[in-house]
């Protein structure tokens, strides 16, 4: 009988103690949950900070995390959740207390309620940064042994732990090993600044639990990140792949279509000149009125367009790149339109040149460039039938030198952008349909590219964009 | 009356040039062949060559070698459908590089240029 009334309080405690327990039980389950639920590794590292803070999880006033680099060299402050002051320790606390009862929801309340209340918390575990080779401190103590050490309040600060309390601003705090498959990935330090609440048993170790599951939610979110890192990657690589696949066609289709239009260029041009040369000699000495000195002259003409187009042919099939010095670009788009002046005063076109004079000169084959220039110009006086205007500029664009050139024409219409820079492809009734592969040619092989953008009835803009490194093939 | 040596593997292209040279006051021979050209070179001793480049039996440019090898104050106009050869160094021992064409104005022109700078800059 008189066992009873010590029973009862007995069994009360018990109780009290299994329902802990359990709920214990239920956080820890609740915490990996929600650690493994989030695969970027900021959510994780946020989720760990938050749990360790949370009434419903480790209920610390203020959680640090701490990871070790890749090199092993420092111990970097990554992330931290707390308040700074009680006020504001106030104003999170009623904000979570409105949230539901389980840790994702807390997590959640708790994303959306601080905002960026726990700035300075932030900046203190920056400070807590601490090189891995300086063993004297309670950090890479923990960090390098794989064990909790507790600051406690009731004694005097053990030197190892003097530099954390000072930068917290705290005389007692808790410093846990984040432990992974392959070892100690950082540390969890976690202080009450705010309720001033000693740690207990319970609660250190509820801590280690949770730096446990963080470990290896940290270890996966970083496996996550280097895999998604690696597919990308591999997707770049595939990306590059596929364009060099493509340029490889084109330029092997390109040079089968070169090499048959070179063999038919080489066997016309004699008998062009000789025709051509002849009826000339015929036009000289024939009088000016008789009838057939008109189908002479028709010959003639004809003759000699035949002989542009041979030319263009001939032209497109020279090496791309020879004679190689330091080029000022904006001699080269001077010059190009010097040599256009009397074009451009018949079309009626106004010209209007604007170089920087900041660009810089770069290794290219003169010549050849001021081809691609006078292709482009050439071009767009082409497209103002009506006259109209061209702007021609030069601009540095950081490791690029531009070349723009601009008119009010026609315009390429959308679908036929993409072929403009095929061989023998033109608008025209005239022309090769060479001037444009052979800039686009020109200026590849001086490893830039040329961009084209029109607008119909607006006009076109043409960019030459060169590398301002050496890249002459 | 200076002398001029043309060098084309075409039949009506040597024709058409001989005449269009000879009106121009010039005494004109022709070779077809890089082989032709070089014997006509040493029996002719001409002023200035008309040099295709594309020949049958070799290389123009070579034949541009061999003439200069032999008499350094040789003045040749290279003459070819391939503008790419202007920008080719071999070409650059010529004089002048004239792109063909039926038109023969440049062509002239451009022998005109060279043999009166001949008395200018002797020996090259």
């Amino acid at each position: 009988m008189s066992s009873k009334p010590d029973r009862g309080p007995r069994r009360r405690a018990y109780l009290f103690d299994e329902r802990r327990e359990s709920l214990a039980l239920r956080r820890i389950a609740e915490i990996g949950l929600l650690l493994h639920g989030a695969t970027r590794l900021d959510d994780v590292l946020r989720a760990v900070l938050v749990t360790a803070t949370a009434r419903q999880g480790a209920g610390m006033n203020r959680a640090y995390l701490l990871l070790g680099d890749e090199e092993g060299r420092i111990l970097r402050g990554e992330m931290a959740v707390g308040p700074s002051n009680a006020e504001e320790a106030n104003q999170i606390w009623n904000a979570l207390h409105e949230s539901g009862p389980s840790l994702t929801e807390m997590a959640e309340a708790y994303r959306n309620s601080v905002g960026r209340r726990d700035v300075r918390a932030n900046e203190l575990v920056r400070r807590l940064t601490v090189p891995l080779d300086d063993t004297a401190d309670i950090l890479v103590q923990v960090y390098r042994l794989g064990t909790t050490m507790v600051a406690d309040a009731s004694s005097p600060i053990p030197s190892e732990a003097q530099r954390v309390a000072a930068v917290l601003g705290v005389r007692e705090f808790a410093v846990v090993p984040v432990l992974a498959r392959k070892g100690s990935l950082g540390v969890l330090v976690a202080d009450n600044l705010i309720t001033r609440r000693a740690f207990s048993k319970r609660g250190v170790e509820l801590l280690e639990l949770l730096a446990c599951q963080a470990g290896l939610a940290i270890e996966n979110a970083r496996l996550q990140e280097t895999l998604a890192q690696k597919v990308d990657e591999l997707g770049r690589a595939y990306e590059a792949l596929r364009e060099e696949q493509e340029k490889l066609v084109r330029a092997e289709r390109l040079s089968a279509v070169g090499e048959m239009a070179v063999r038919v260029a080489h066997e016309v041009r004699n008998p062009l000149v000789s025709i051509g040369g002849f009826t000339r000699r015929l036009l000289v000495e024939m009088p000016e009125k008789d009838p057939r000195s008109e189908y002479l002259r028709i010959i003639r003409d004809e003759v000699a367009r035949l002989e542009q187009i041979v030319g263009g042919v001939l032209d497109y099939v020279r090496p791309p790149v020879s004679a190689v010095g330091m080029t000022d670009i904006n001699a080269v788009v001077r010059t190009s339109l010097d040599l256009l002046s009397t074009q451009c005063d018949q079309a009626e076109v106004k010209v209007s040149l604007c170089c920087d004079e900041t660009v810089p000169f770069i290794a290219a084959d003169e010549a050849r460039l001021r081809q691609a220039v006078l292709n482009l110009c050439r071009n767009a006086i082409q497209a103002m039938p009506d006259g109209g205007r061209l702007e021609v500029s030069t601009l540095p664009d950081r490791d690029w030198v531009l070349i723009r050139i601009e008119d009010t024409g026609v315009g390429i219409a959308s679908d036929q952008i993409e072929r403009i820079f095929a061989p023998f492809y033109t608008t025209r009734s005239q022309g090769t349909g060479l001037g444009l592969a052979i800039t686009s040619q020109v200026v590849e092989a001086h490893g830039g590219r040329v961009e084209a953008e029109s607008e119909r009835g607006v006009g076109s803009r043409f960019t030459i964009r060169l590398p301002l490194k050496e890249q002459v093939s | 009356m200076k002398k001029i040596l043309v060098v084309d593997d075409e039949a009506h292209v040597r024709r058409l040039y001989t005449e269009e040279l000879k009106d121009e006051g010039y005494e004109v021979v022709a070779a077809g062949t890089g082989d032709e050209a070089l014997r006509a070179f040493d029996r002719e001793r001409p002023d200035l060559v008309v040099l295709d480049i594309r020949l049958p039996d070799c290389d123009g440019l070579d034949v541009l070698n061999e003439m200069l090898s032999r008499r350094r104050d040789a003045h040749v106009v290279l003459n070819s459908a391939y503008p790419a050869f202007r920008a080719d160094f071999h070409s650059w021992g010529a004089d002048a590089y004239v792109v063909k064409s039926s038109d023969l104005r440049e062509l002239k022109r451009t022998i005109g240029a060279v043999l009166s700078l001949e008395g200018a800059s002797p020996g090259r």
